[in-house]
């Protein structure tokens, strides 16, 4: 709107004026800011919002790193849940620093409503919901200590349930060995702690540190007999590097991870996970979001959505004892 | 001596530095004497136009709007990320945003959902001149892959002689009867650059391909379709020793359909993909692809739009990008 302002030459208020077809416009400044638009080829009804409601109907969404399938799923999920709302989405990726989440967190009020945060470290602790916009933390994968949540909304899925739905599960398939390949969720809780763990070679990541990861536990942890992977990619890959060392799954070693990413349901065998529930978690973050939008400024609120466990070949089919 | 600047350039062109600024960004507020003087005065004065903060010097956000159908396609996730690493680099800051039709990606280019960006790089799967309506966008718009439209600065994937290759190098390995997993298209028949190079290596070596060998999945370009359109091709009984995904998720999916019905890869049946994405280097076995050549494409992307970010002025222009084959044991020689 400021650009078919200067090019008419008037002020944002008489575009705005003649867009919602006020009276009392002298004709001939109707006509300038008509042809102005019309050069432009600028379509109003974006803007006739902002001048109604003071907002740009633009929500932000930070999130790490696109290249993992969970994220980048979870960030579509928020999209579609955003546009069934009638609100543009604007994705941000942080690369988790520090200075890059200060300056999205500051555009809300201007370039942005609203901003949603997923799976970030952590928030400045100056984060007021009332600077510009409502910030909904959504937590996929992590969830920082609960001292530096304080004052933020936030929607997270059950990370301890879903620790405690893969130890269980594991159990009645009769594997006592178990040994976990970080990082992830599934590797890093609380309740986790007691079972053996093996990480990754610094600088490896995803698919790449699951491979080797999987290869060193054979050597370091032997007589393992189950791999709880701190998420689906790890697993992946710690499958196809059992699979070169002519490990057998899950006949020998059972496989599960976390994320219920696409590509679990076809790889062989197919990747027993658990699902953190995009869908419900982006359903909850919008909501609430919505819910803050429209003025409602109750306490901070803390939703947490359960998971599931699936069941798939790499510890239930054939070969499973 | 002491570095010209803005005020320089508009007091020597006798216009204010906001025209100044608005010439060099390439909006369509100056008449054409205007903007000759400008740039004759930027000339004169020898103020350097500075390429990568060019945005921010002249007020505008330098946020480049990168656009995507989707994110659930391994191909588009990552390349929005090595965008915006390498704007990043540049110091530009990018914004993503997802336009998952075609009105979406022509409100997307024309500027109508991205007004806050200073310029965008666009995947533009549906668009066409046509749908563009011979409009040309107010600011730098790079395509990224897909047709080239006339209309905008493009990069353009070597799928012709990706596919090419490809099935060079499955015709060279012995295998004759090569099947296809593609992605549904109005009529039903294959169509498209790398289809077209996948003819040109029969032809290459005085064969034909079995058009009944060709089939597609219900849903668009994931994994799904390639295992729904491979289970529908073996229960029909096609006889055939290499499967070629239109892409390495379809190719996930069609791996999937063989192993359940106990067809060894490479053993019985070769399969390869397209895109070298993370997935296919780890699948069981390792997926062979065609490595489009992502970084080669999003560096000339960058540069075509710091370009005319910059102010460089001239028609459309095209680069196109190389590919090459990323063999791997599932086109492996059968033992």
């Amino acid at each position: 709107m400021r650009e078919v302002a200067g090019r008419a030459g008037v002020s944002v208020k008489t575009v705005s004026r003649v867009v919602n077809d006020e009276p009392h416009i002298r004709p001939a400044t109707r006509a300038l800011v008509r042809a102005a638009i019309a050069e432009l080829g600028w379509t109003p009804n974006a803007s006739a919002r902002t001048l109604r409601t003071g907002r740009t109907g633009v929500i932000g969404i930070a999130v790490a790193d696109l290249r993992r399938p969970l994220l980048a799923a979870v960030v579509e999920r928020l999209v579609t849940e955003l546009d069934r709302h009638g609100l543009h989405a604007s994705v941000e990726p942080t690369h988790d620093d520090p200075a890059r989440l200060a300056s999205v967190l500051a555009q809300r009020g201007h370039t942005f409503d609203a901003l949603l945060v997923v799976d970030a470290p952590e928030l400045p602790a100056t984060t007021a919901a009332d600077e510009g916009g409502p910030v909904i933390r959504v937590e996929v994968t992590r969830r920082p200590p609960a001292a530096q949540v304080a004052g933020t909304d936030a929607v997270s899925a059950d990370l301890d349930q879903a620790v405690d739905l893969a130890l269980r599960h594991l159990q009645v398939m009769g594997r006592g060995r178990a040994v976990r390949l970080g990082p992830g969720p599934l590797a890093e809780r609380e309740q986790v702690r007691l079972v053996a763990r093996v990480d990754p070679e610094p600088g490896r990541v995803g698919r790449a540190a699951g491979y080797r990861a999987a290869q060193r536990a054979l050597v370091d942890q032997p007589g393992v007999d189950a791999l709880i992977c701190g998420t689906d990619e790890i697993a992946l890959g710690a499958l196809a590097g059992l699979h070169a060392a002519g490990v057998e799954v899950p006949g020998r070693v059972a496989l599960i991870g976390y994320g219920n990413l696409d590509d679990g349901r076809f790889s062989t065998p197919s990747l027993s996970t658990i699902d953190p529930d995009p869908p419900s978690l982006a359903r909850g973050a919008v909501d609430l979001l919505a819910a803050r939008l429209a003025g409602d400024d109750q306490a901070p609120r803390a939703i947490t959505v359960p998971v599931a466990l699936v069941q798939r070949e790499s510890t239930s089919g054939p070969g499973a004892r | 001596m002491k570095r010209p600047t803005l005020a320089d350039v508009a007091a020597m062109a006798g216009v204010s530095p906001k025209t100044v600024s608005n010439v060099l960004r390439d909006r369509p507020y100056a008449a054409t004497a205007t903007r000759e003087r400008v740039w004759e005065a930027v000339a004169a004065v020898g103020y350097r136009v500075n390429r990568a903060g060019r945005a921010l010097a002249g007020g505008g956000s330098g946020r480049i709007a990168v656009v995507v159908p989707n994110l659930h396609q391994p191909y588009y996730a990552e390349n929005a990320e090595r965008l915006i690493l390498a704007l990043a680099a540049q110091n530009l800051t990018s914004t993503l945003r997802i336009a998952s039709n075609a009105d979406a990606e022509r409100e997307a280019i024309l500027g109508a959902t991205t007004a806050d960006a200073d310029g965008m790089i666009v995947f533009a799967p549906h668009i066409n001149a046509e749908l563009l309506d011979g409009k040309a966008p107010n600011r730098p718009v790079v395509q990224f892959g897909s047709t080239p439209t006339g209309l905008l600065d493009t990069v353009v994937m070597g799928e012709y002689e990706g596919f090419k290759a490809v099935t060079r190098h499955l015709l060279d390995t012995g295998r004759r009867r090569l099947a296809l997993v593609w992605n549904a298209t109005r009529n039903g028949r294959p169509a498209g650059r790398r289809f077209e190079g996948f003819l040109a290596a029969h032809e290459e070596f005085g064969l034909e391909a079995d058009p009944a060998l060709a089939v597609a999945g219900s849903d668009w370009d994931r994994r799904a379709p390639g295992f729904e359109a491979m289970t529908g091709l073996l229960a029909s009984g096609g006889d055939f020793d290499a499967v070629m995904g239109i892409n390495d998720a379809v190719a996930v999916g069609a791996l999937r359909a063989l192993r359940t019905h106990g067809v060894r890869v490479p053993d019985d049946v070769a399969l390869t993909g397209f895109d070298d994405t993370d997935e296919a280097e780890f699948t069981v076995p390792p997926l062979t692809t065609v490595s489009p050549e992502h970084e080669a494409m999003v560096g000339a992307a960058v540069r075509m739009l710091t370009e005319r970010l910059g102010g460089s002025a001239g028609p459309p222009r095209e680069y196109h990008a190389a590919a090459h084959v990323i063999p791997r044991a599932s086109s492996g020689v059968p033992r």
